[in-house]
This record gives C-alpha cells, structure tokens and sequence, in this order.
C-alpha cells in the first residue's frame, strides 16, 4: 500500500498504529525500519538526521518484529538470539546476561534450549518480540506483535511491553482495546493516509459529547471509546488535526 | 569468549544437519579416493566417478546453502537481518563463503588424512597421482559449480525442501555408484559393497576386515545410516503424529466414513490416508528400493576375486547381515517405533481423542497395525527389489531357492522386528528416548561382537543375541517352501506381535495421559468404547501374553542349545578321560557296509554300520575302542553296539560317544572281528552347513555322521574350535599316527545301500552297482571301487535330480541338477569335461572312471567341495553362465579349483603336518590359475591373476612351510609362489615335476618339506634359491615406476625415460631387513598403446634401480612393469599412465 503525504513526529512512548487491513500500516514500518525507502522528497528524520543517510547507526538503535518473521527453524531459541545479538554488536556476555533477562520476562526460560520449530505459534510471537529488545533499542517497531494469538497471550505480550514506555515504542495493530491499553499515543492510518497522530487521551477528549450515546466518564474497560471514535474518523475519512 | 560467539555465528549460518551431511559427504568422497586409488589403471574409471561424485556432493552442499537462503527470503527472516545492518548481499556472501570454508576446511583434513595414510601404504605414490591429475580441476569445477548454482537454485529450492535434497543426495550417489558398478564389472570388488562393508578397502591390506575393521565400520555406517534415515523418518513419523495431534479440524474434513465409526479401523485408514499424502515417504520407499535394487543388481555380478562363493544364497551373499543390518536397524527398529511409542507416552494423540470418542487403546492398535503394515511393507519393497535383481539375472525358471530367498528376508526381517520391540521395551524401562537409543545401539554393537565371534566358533551366536528364537536356531527350512510355510512362519513368529501389543496396552494404561491421571476418568474412557469390541480387548491382552509366554517356556524347555563353551567342555572332558588310549593297538577296518535310511519327511535317518577289523600288528589286541564323534548338526543316538566275539563292555559312553570292549580272546596278528553298529541321526537342524541337511527335497549326509572310527578320535582335538594342531602333536611324526588312528592305512571296501522315499534320485561316492524299490522306497546300492577313505563318502539325495553326462577319454561325467537348472548343468558338463581332459594330460590318470557333479540347493560351505568320486555344488553355481569368456567367471574357478582336487588332495594325501594343507590347496588353486589359460585370453585372466597376486603380497606372517590353516597363506601366497616357480623353470618342466610327484606319492601321507626337498633336488640351483625364498622365507618385493616420460626424437621414434623403485626385503618378527637380489632375477616391462603391447623386454630386477631409457617406435599410453604377474609385488603398483 503505498503512503501518501505522511508526516509524522514519533515520540518516545508507545505509540499504536491504528488501521484496517491493507491501510498501509506494515508499508510505514518498512519505511521506519530503512527496509523500504520513501520516495523522492520523502524521508524520515532521526534526531534530525535522515535515517537512510545514517542507516547503519540507524539500525544499531532498532528493534524490529516483523509481521511474519520466519525465523529459522533449525535454530535452538538460545543459538538464535544469540546470533541476533551479534549482529546487534552486543558482546557476547551481555548479550547471554540479556537474552536470560528477556527469556525470563517473556516466559520463555524453559525453552532455551528449545528449536524454534518446537515452539507453539505463541511462544514463536514471543520469541520474535525477545529479539527485537535485545540490545535494549531506542526505537521498537513492532508490526502487529499478537496477531494470530489468543487473549492470554496477548496481555502477556503487551504487559512485556508497557514496561518499554521510555523508549520509542511503535506497535501496529487492528485492535483497537490492545492500543488502548498498551499506547499512550495512537497513530490512526486508512488508505496510505494518516489521518490522526497524537495522544489518545487528547483524541477522546476532542470527541467527548460529539459522538451519541457515549457517556465516556462511565465508559466501561473493555468498552474503549476509541473504538467508536476510530470508526468515526475512518468513515469521515478526513485528516484530524486537534 | 569470542571465538565460541563466532562459533554461534557459524551455528546460525548452518545447521549440524548440514554440517555433518557435508562431513560424511566428503568422507564418502574420501573413502573412494582411496578406495580408486589402490587398485590399477582400470580402476580409473571408477576414480572418475568418485570426482563426479564430488561434484555432485559440491552442487548439493551449495544448494543446501541456496535452500536455506530461499527460506530466509520467503520466510522473512533476511529483512529481519537486514534491519540489524546484515543485508542480503552480506547474507548470501556468508552463506556461501562459509560453505566453501568448510568445504576447503574438510577437504584439507580429508587430505591430511590422505597423505597420512597414503604415506603409510603406498609411500605417497597416491597422492602424488591425485594431486597431478585431480585436485585442480576439483577446484576448477567449484567455480563452475557456482556458476551453476546462480542459475538453478531458485527452481530447485522452491520446491525442493532440505532434507528431499539430502535424499536427493544418496539417490544420487547411489546412481554414481551403480554406473561405477556396471562400467566395472570386472572390477574385484563391488564399490556399493565396499562403501558398505570395506569403506576403507582394508580388504586389500587387511587378512581379515572383519576383525580389524569390525568396529569402525560399523561406526561409520551406522552413523550414515542414522543421519540420513533419521531426518527423513522423523519427518516422516513427526507428521503422522502432527496428523493426530494438530489437525482434528482436518479429520472432520475427511469424509465422513473415515470417522464416524470411532473405531481404530477408521484411524488406520485415516493413517495411511495420511501417509500416502506425504511425498516424503513415498520418496523414501522409491529411494530404498531403487538403493535396494542396485545393490542387489551389482552384487550379481562375478565376483572372481575368491574361488569360493560369498555364499549359497543370493541374499545372503549380495546383503548379508553385515550390510544390511545397520541400515534397517535404523529405519524399522529405532525410528518409527520409538517416535510412535514416544508420541504415544507424551500424550500426542490427546487431542484427537478429545475431539472424537476414539480411545486410547484403539489408537495403541492402529499404531502397533500400522507399524506391522510399515513392516510388512518395508520386507515387501526389499524382497521385490531383491526379486527385481535376481529375476533379472537369472530368469525365473532358473531361481528355485527364490522363495527361500523370501523366506530368508523374512526371518532377517522379523528379527529387526524383535529388536525393535527390543528398543520400546528399553524406552519403557529408562523412560528415554534418546538414552534408549544410545543403549540400544550400544547393545547392537555388542551384539554385532556376538556376531563376530559366532562367525569364528558358533555361528548361532548371533540369533542369539538378538532373541533367543529357538525355531530359527534350529530351524528346519525347507530350502522350497511353499506360500502356505511361508505364511505359518509369519504367523508363528507372530507371538511376538501379540505379546508387545498386549505389552503397549498395558503401558498405555500404567503412563496414561497427562490429563486424565484420575484412574475413574481411564475407566470411563474404557467405558465409551464399543461394547464388543471391548471384551475383545479384554480377553486378547491375556490372551495374547499367556500364549507368547508359553510359546517361549515350551520352547526354551524343548530346545536345549549346547553353545560352544558346553561342546568345547565337552571336548576337554573327553580328552580327559580317554586320551590315554591314545596309543594303544586297535585292528584296521578292511571292510565297511552302510545301510542309511532316510526320511526327509519324518527328518531322521537310521543307520547300520558294519565293520571287519583285522589286526595288522604284530602285537596280540586285548581292548577295542570305538569313537563316534559328537556332531553339531545333527543329534547323534546310538541305539546298539555289537561284537561277534565274546567281549566284555568297560566303558559305554553314551555322552561322549566312547565305548570299549576287552575281548575274552585277545586278537592275534592277522585274526578278525566284526563289529556292527545301529545309529538314529535326529533333531537335524538343518542350519545349512556343509555337512548335513535333511529335508524332503533336499538330503546331504557326510560320512562323518555315521562312520564310527576305531580308538582314540584325535580329530576332536583338532576340531575343538581352534583348527590346529595340538603342539604336543606336532612333536611326533603325526601322520603316521593319524593313518593308524583313522583307521585307513588300507583304504576299505565300502558298500552302501541307501534307500528313501521312492522319487528321491540318491548320488553317492563311488559306482553305482544297482538300484531297486520295496514298496514306497528307493534302494541304491554304491560300491567304492578303487578303495577311498571312509571320511571321503557322501551321500545326497533329491527328489528332483535330472541326469546328463558324458563320456570322454574314459571316464564318465554325471551331473545331477534340479531340472530348472538344465542350462547351468550343460555348462558344468562340458567344463568339467575340459578340465579333467587337460588335468589328466597334465597330471596322469585318476584311479576312478566315474565321477559325480550334484547339485545342493543350499549347500554352504564353500560354495562347493569334492569327495572321493564326487562334487558337490550350491545352487547359485548352476544359475552361472559357463560361456561366457569375456567376463571372469567365478563359477568356472571354482569348478576347476574342486576338480582338481581329485589329484590335489585325493590321489596325493597330505599329512596334518603344518604347510601340508599348501599341498592341497595352494596347488589346486594354482591348477585352476593355470586353467584360466584355456578358457580366456591373457588381458583378461590376468586380471584374476593380479587379483590373487595383490592378496599374496599381504601375507606378512611366518614362512609358507610353517603356516597352518591360514587363508591368504593357502589360498593367495601359495599359489602365487607356485606360478613363478612354474615361470621361472618353464611351465612344461613344472607340471611334469607335479605330475611324478604325485605318482612317487601314491600311498603316502606327504608334507611340504617333503614336495621343497623334491623340488630342490631336481631344480638348477637359481630356482632352489627361489624355492627357498618362497617357502622357507618370508621375502617381499616393492618396485614400481615411479615416474615416466616420453621424449620425441627423429624418424618418429621416442625415447621413454622410466624411473623405477625397487627394494626387496626379508620379513623375520615383524621387522624389514633388506634382502640381496639374485642376479638371475628377471623381469619383463611391457609398453602399451590403446591396450596393445607394442615393446616388451626382459630386464633384470637389479637394474631397476635406476633410470632406464627405452627406444620405441611409437609412444606408448601404459607402461607396466611385470605384465606377467610374475612376482608378489608388495607396492602394489606396477604400471604408470602417460598423458598426450
């Protein structure tokens, strides 16, 4: 799907990238992670710098989990981190210290020595996520991290996560509750056009009373208001600026 | 800290799968190296495929590394990578540049190894050759191998998955070898074989491979086998199990009818659904039975290289248990049951279940079904590729023993059943899988230990180290069995089935599923399942363990198995008691009568023998002793003994079969005494073995079991396991003593009658006097005429001999053959016509004028043997096609080799004395060596004789005139040092020297002392030198060419320049000592072109020493030194190749 007129300003947090099937959001997180590259006048800036000018460092500070990251089955999980670690440049000793970190936080402990096609699709989701935080990134990409999982797994995953909120953070999905949860910003995307960016509790606000029936000082957990607001703004389909 | 984390790296990048495919690749690789580089300038086509083979290897290692890139780039994983700053030009950079690290690390050490090795056998002469001719061109199809690869690996790895390409691999590989195989039909070893059996090629080097080898190449054999079939197979079975356990959806797919009767038939129809929806295992069939087949197919061809036959039976003798072993080990015994069981005690099948009201004891059945159908399967694809190989050779009117082969398989097959029942019961017990591997294999080389050393002493140790299956150790095989026998002995072994299905069910319920650990929820489970059937299962379970328990307990009361340790006490028990009566007087039989009785039906036969004994002493006999020696094959009863003369019995030895008897009247010089004895041969077991089987269509019986012998049997102490002789013996002038202790310093009358059913045909030694029938029985009455030795009568029968034979230069040929073997039969008359033609030419008359070729369809030994009058062979013999001259025929060796043992062996007797036995059978073989004369042209004898020649050069031990029973000394040195005494004096003078010496031996026992001081006395001086050095020293000669080069000059002449290597040594204890040349010593080098010779000369050996110059009219492309064959080269390379 290709993007069109995009701008954004990521900041640290974590940020949910909000968008139907097909709306661009995996495109976008290609751009950010240099696999693909903007076109001509486009580009993303790091720090004020372009990142495809300054790839390498660029790279070193990312995370990255793709949407289906077919890691290599024949690798035991402990082997295949470290391999990841290496090509992160983390030395061998903190690179083992992390990876027992990460594999304790992720639940995955018992299964360090575990081949990767031993694993069930969950643990597999949760082992992608472990190497994309190895080297403790900057910048975190992850490209709809619980798709195909079920509901324990999920809040597993995003309970990892929340942990993560000082750095940036930036989660694709088509779950509206996840981002609710998990995000303190929300990127909202349809058709290769970003049509909010900002913080969700300001998004919430700005709709407060405009939506009927919404009574969101008693709106119930499970039933976010952004789910509504989501769909308003995707129908309307017109960019929000607050 | 760093290195192991690139070590890491290295992990990533390749798997050990892979990495240890490569390894044994190049081993492979390496082991033909070798292997091609032994033998001569006809092994260079082989040596070419081995380079073809490497290519291959290479092209498959880099597209293991294209695989595994494709699946990066499909998987995702190289944008993964990519984002860690490692993109896909540096992906596809490592992969390959690790690959061919790799590849040049183990190429390196495989060539280390080389050298290594080379150095120690052949002083680098190898490696000098391959690294001229090969090595660069090696790396040079590396480059193009790349080239390649650019171009094909995004087809081939798109669908090709990693472990088809390895199976790819050794289908490949396989195909190589086969080629190899056909194109070198000639060649003295089958490479499928030597991959399999001699990897290293030891057989060349080593006097026994078995034993030197043994372990190593079981490792490496077994370690192939484990890596390719265990990838292939826990593919295999994990997606059988994954078929259970994660796709309950996909089974409410299939049709209804698959499931919806909840019973375990459903869930074996929906196994095999499964099953025959996975390519991978039809690929696996495919590849094991083309694999099968090829080694069948090449195992048929001659294999010249022994006189004797690998064996009687095709299958045992293209696949025999060394070979096969391993490979099916793997597959049947380790892999399928053990993942199966595994899948089954961690609760695999839980979710199926859950899904389906399917209990756990229908999915043990389909389980314990479906690997019995794996098995059968499995015994189906071998024995068809079996059948594909042999029907192909031989034509189905010409294989007899084809169901005996099926049947054979069968046993082999249900035996690696056992064993694999063996493995799950260990699984059981140490709750391991893989500890249970580890055991299970270290239990196999222990046993194959067993197998080791039963080959030595008892050869039924290996059954039982398996299982104790008694029927098998004494097994009454019927060499023809019908579908029915078949049936009932799969049945029969079918217990076993029984017992560890009833065994699985129990366990299943003992380790049940994780979930349902409450013993209510296991019962309500039981509960659900079909009302009928399970009271089926309730009564099966005992049922079953009640039976195989008491067929065990029966037959291990029944059958009572004297293992060596029990015969060899009871060797010593009867040398204990009885040696003492070692020297005393006993008569000498004069005349013998056998009245044998067979009933193949009933597999017993009766006996009556008769003696007259005569004192021919001059000293009165108060004491008459009698022996009748223990046998193995057959239980010998003795049911009466009986003298004409008052007597009194003091020793009546059932056990040891010993008796004598004190003669109220002493024997006086020149008085007789008759003595007639009853004997019932029974529990015959029929093992195969040369000296007895009985069976309705099949009868052999050798004197041994119904010759009773007079005093003390000596013999015993011989035969006690050891085969030599006592050194206490060799101290007295022991074959004097023999001929009395054997009681035939006068060769006796014998008459036989022999009768049997009334359609058996009866061949025996001596003539045939008459022949009647009494009711439902045949009679034969044979005469021995002119006297033979009793321990030379034989007796065999068939229900279904046909007769031909000739009559030529007065003696008479009978061959008697099972009537679908006409065409083999034709060819043995009229070979056997011409051999004894040009033997009695060469080395006089034979007593006899009849003589008798029979057929015995499972006759093992070696392949054959010759008694006084008669031959026998086993059926493969009569499947040979004796008109062929193009190829080497091991049959026509063999028939040469036995026929001339008429005067070999019987016209001269040997004594027991060591170097004796070089009599017999160094110048029988000799005899037959000279015989390929008559029946090929040189180029192509010669290569039976270099054969021959290499196998003498590895006889290291004692002198010829001390070696006792050893093969190579008998078989390969022995005949070998005869050729070049023939050469060097003249063939003509030589034979006439055998001939006489047989005439002047008539009548006496003589020993090889004897033929060196006759050879001697009658020789030039130089060829006594000879002698001396062939028999009375262990001499050996190195020479080869160690470099040549061609040189035009005017007038289209060249001059050759040949740089030549000699040494000969002196071996005393094992060390090397240089050893003069005799200036008479001479040697011929011959020049060839296109297989021509276009110069020959004689040189002396001395001269080699240096570099000779050869004016020639033309360039030659071989330069061979001593084309001949004339001595035993131990360097073992006597030609060089000139490249244009």
């Amino acid at each position: 799907m290709a993007l069109e007129n995009v701008t954004l300003d990521i900041k640290p947090g974590i940020c949910g990238l909000l968008g139907a099937n097909g709306a661009g959001k995996t495109t976008l997180m290609q751009i950010l992670t240099t696999i693909l590259q903007p076109n001509k006048g486009g580009n993303v800036l790091y720090n004020g710098k372009d990142i495809n000018n300054i790839s390498k460092q660029y790279r070193s500070i990312l995370g990255y989990v793709p949407q289906e990251c077919g890691l290599p089955d024949y690798m035991k999980v402990k082997n295949l981190l470290l391999l990841i670690s290496q090509f992160k440049e983390i030395k061998y000793k903190d690179a083992k210290k992390q990876i027992g970190e990460l594999l304790e936080m992720l639940n995955l402990s018992d299964k360090e020595n575990a081949y990767v096609k031993e694993l069930s699709g969950g643990m597999k989701q949760r082992l992608s996520i472990a190497q994309a935080f190895l080297g403790n990134p900057e910048i975190l990409i992850l490209d709809e991290p619980t798709k195909g999982l079920d509901i324990y797994e999920q809040e597993h995953i995003y309970n990892f996560i929340r942990q993560y909120s000082n750095k940036i953070v930036l989660i694709s999905s088509h779950i509206i509750q996840d981002i609710d949860s998990t995000c303190n910003s929300v990127i909202i995307i349809d058709k290769g056009k970003v049509l909010y960016s900002g913080l969700i509790i300001e998004l919430i606000k700005s709709f407060e009373g405009k939506l009927n029936g919404t009574d969101f000082s008693n709106a119930n957990e499970n039933l976010s208001p952004l789910r509504d607001i989501y769909l308003n703004i995707i129908k309307s389909n017109k960019n929000l600026v607050l | 800290m760093e290195m192991k984390y690139s070590i890491n790296k290295l992990k990533g990048l390749f798997s050990i799968k892979k990495t240890l495919i490569y390894v044994l690749f190049i081993l492979l690789l390496f082991i033909y190296f070798i292997s091609a580089s032994q033998g001569h300038s006809s092994n260079k086509l082989r040596f070419n495929f081995t380079f073809y083979f490497c290519f291959i290897q290479s092209i498959i290692a880099y597209l293991f590394t294209a695989s595994e890139l494709i699946s990066y780039f499909r998987s995702g994983f190289d944008k993964l990578l990519y984002t860690y700053n490692f993109g896909i030009k540096k992906i596809i950079v490592h992969n390959f540049l690790y690959t061919l690290i790799y590849q040049i690390f183990i190429t390196i050490l495989s060539f280390l190894f080389l050298i290594l090795y080379d150095g120690i056998i052949n002083n680098f002469e190898t490696f000098r050759i391959l690294s001229e001719s090969n090595v660069l061109l090696f790396y040079l199809n590396l480059l193009f191998i790349i080239i390649i690869i650019l171009l094909i690996h995004y087809s081939c790895v798109l669908y090709l998955r990693t472990f088809i390409g390895n199976m790819l691999g050794i289908s490949i590989a396989l195909f190589f070898t086969a080629i190899g195989t056909i194109l070198n039909r000639s060649e003295e070893i089958n490479p499928v074989i030597l991959v399999f059996t001699d990897i290293f090629g030891f057989s060349f080097i080593s006097k026994e491979p078995l034993i030197s080898n043994f372990i190593l190449s079981r490792i490496f054999i077994i370690s192939i086998t484990v890596i390719i079939f265990y990838f292939a197979l826990s593919h295999y079975s994990q997606n059988i199990l994954y078929s259970y356990s994660y796709s309950t959806r996909r089974i409410c797919k299939i049709p209804y009818l698959f499931y919806s009767s909840h019973s375990f038939f459903s869930l074996i129809r929906f196994h095999w659904l499964y099953i025959w929806q996975r390519k991978t295992f039809l690929f696996l069939l495919i590849v094991l039975t083309i694999g099968l087949t090829i080694d069948a197919s090449s195992s048929f061809n001659d294999q010249f290289g022994a006189t004797q036959f690998p064996s009687s039976l095709i299958i045992s003798n293209s696949f025999n248990k060394y070979e096969l072993f391993p490979l099916l080990l793997n597959v049947l015994i380790i892999f399928i049951p053990l993942n199966l069981f595994d899948a089954l005690r961690n609760n695999k099948f839980y979710r199926i279940s859950y899904a389906t009201p399917i209990s756990n004891i229908s999915i043990v059945f389909s389980i314990v079904i479906t690997f019995f159908i794996l098995f059968i399967l499995c015994l189906i694809i071998a024995s068809g590729a079996y059948a594909i190989a042999a029907l192909n050779r031989f034509g189905i009117d010409n294989l007899l023993s084809f169901e005996y082969i099926l049947l054979s398989f069968f046993i082999e097959y249900i035996i690696f059943f056992f064993a694999g029942c063996g493995f799950i019961l260990l699984y059981l017990i140490l709750g391991r899988k893989s500890l249970a591997v580890v055991i299970g294999v270290i239990i196999y080389y222990i046993a194959l230990l067993f197998v080791f050393f039963g080959d030595r002493y008892n050869h039924n140790w290996y059954l039982l180290s398996y299982f104790y299956i008694p029927e098998l150790f004494n097994s009454d095989i019927n060499p023809y069995p019908s579908i029915f026998q078949l049936s009932y002995f799969g049945l029969f072994y079918s217990y076993w089935v029984y017992l560890i299905t009833a065994l699985l069910i129990i366990f299943s319920f003992i380790y049940p599923r994780t979930e349902e650990k409450n013993i209510k929820n296991r019962i309500r489970n039981f509960k659900r399942i079909n009302y009928k059937k399970k009271y089926l299962y309730v009564v099966f379970v005992p049922l079953f363990i009640v039976l195989s328990s008491a067929y065990l307990i029966i037959s291990f009361h029944n059958k009572e198995i004297k293992g060596l340790k029990e015969r060899e006490q009871n060797y010593e028990q009867y040398t204990k008691l009885y040696k003492k009566y070692l020297y005393s007087p006993q008569p000498e039989i004069i005349n013998a009568e056998f009245d044998l009785d067979l009933f193949p039906q009933e597999k017993y036969v009766l006996v009556k023998g008769d003696y007259w004994l005569k004192n021919i002493d001059s000293v009165n006999i108060d004491t008459l002793y009698f022996t009748m020696p223990l046998r193995e094959s057959a239980n010998i009863k003795f049911q009466q003994i009986k003298l004409n003369s008052p007597h009194k019995a003091i020793i009546e030895d059932t056990i040891n079969h010993f008796f004598a008897f004190i003669l109220d009247k002493s024997l006086k010089p020149n008085d007789s005494v008759f003595i007639t004895y009853k004997l019932r041969l029974e529990e015959i077991n029929n093992a195969g073995y040369r000296d007895m089987h009985i069976s309705p269509l099949w009868t052999l019986v050798e004197s041994r079991y119904f010759v009773m012998t007079i005093g003390y049997g000596l013999y015993r102490e011989e035969n006690g396991g050891k085969n030599f002789i006592p050194k206490t013996l060799q101290e007295i002038n022991y074959f004097k003593e023999r001929n009395r202790l054997h009681s035939n310093r006068i060769n006796p009358k014998i008459k036989c009658i022999i009768s049997s059913p009334i359609n058996q045909v009866i061949v025996s030694d001596g003539n045939l006097k008459k022949k009647w029938n009494i009711d439902s029985r045949a009679f034969y009455e044979y005469n021995s005429y002119p006297e033979m030795d009793l321990f030379n009568f034989s007796v065999i029968t068939s229900s279904k001999f046909k007769k031909i034979y000739i009559e030529n230069n007065g003696y008479k040929i009978n061959v008697f053959y099972i009537p679908q073997h006409e065409k083999g039969a034709q060819g043995i008359l009229e070979t056997s016509n011409r051999l004894i033609n040009n033997y009695t030419k060469i080395y006089g008359q034979l007593p006899y004028k009849t003589i008798n070729i029979a057929e015995a369809a499972s006759y093992r030994g070696n392949g054959g043997s010759s008694f006084g009058n008669s031959l026998v062979f086993q059926e493969e013999m009569f499947t040979y096609d004796f008109l062929d001259t193009l190829h080497i025929n091991s049959a026509k060796i063999l028939l040469a080799h036995e026929i001339a043992h008429f005067w070999f062996g019987g016209k001269l007797n040997t004594s027991y004395l060591p170097g004796a036995s070089i009599l017999t059978e160094g110048l029988v073989e000799y005899s037959a060596m000279e015989q390929l004369k008559n029946f090929y042209p040189f180029n192509i004898s010669r290569k039976y004789i270099e054969i021959i020649l290499k196998r003498a050069s590895n006889y290291e031990d004692s002198p010829l005139n001390q070696a006792f029973d050893d093969k190579y000394a008998l078989y390969y040195k022995a005949p070998a040092s005869f050729r070049r005494i023939s050469m060097e004096m003249g063939n003509q003078k030589f034979d006439t020297l055998l001939r006489n010496y047989i005439n002047i031996s008539i009548g006496k026992f003589v020993s090889l002392q004897d033929f060196i001081y006759y050879l001697q006395s009658s020789t030039l001086k130089s060829d006594s030198v000879m002698i001396d050095e062939l028999f009375l020293k262990n001499i050996q000669y190195y020479y080869n060419i160690k470099r040549a080069k061609v040189i035009a000059l005017k007038n289209n002449k060249v001059e050759v320049n040949v740089d030549f290597q000699i040494i000969k040594n002196i071996i005393t204890r094992k060390t090397y000592e240089s050893y003069p040349i005799n200036n008479s010593e001479l040697i011929d080098i011959t020049f060839l072109k296109k297989d021509k010779i276009i110069h020959q000369e004689e040189l002396n050996l001395n001269s080699l020493n240096t570099t000779l110059s050869f004016n020639l009219n033309e360039a030659p492309d071989l330069i061979v030194l001593d084309y001949k064959f004339k001595f035993i080269n131990k360097a073992r390379k006597n030609y060089f190749e000139l490249k244009d």
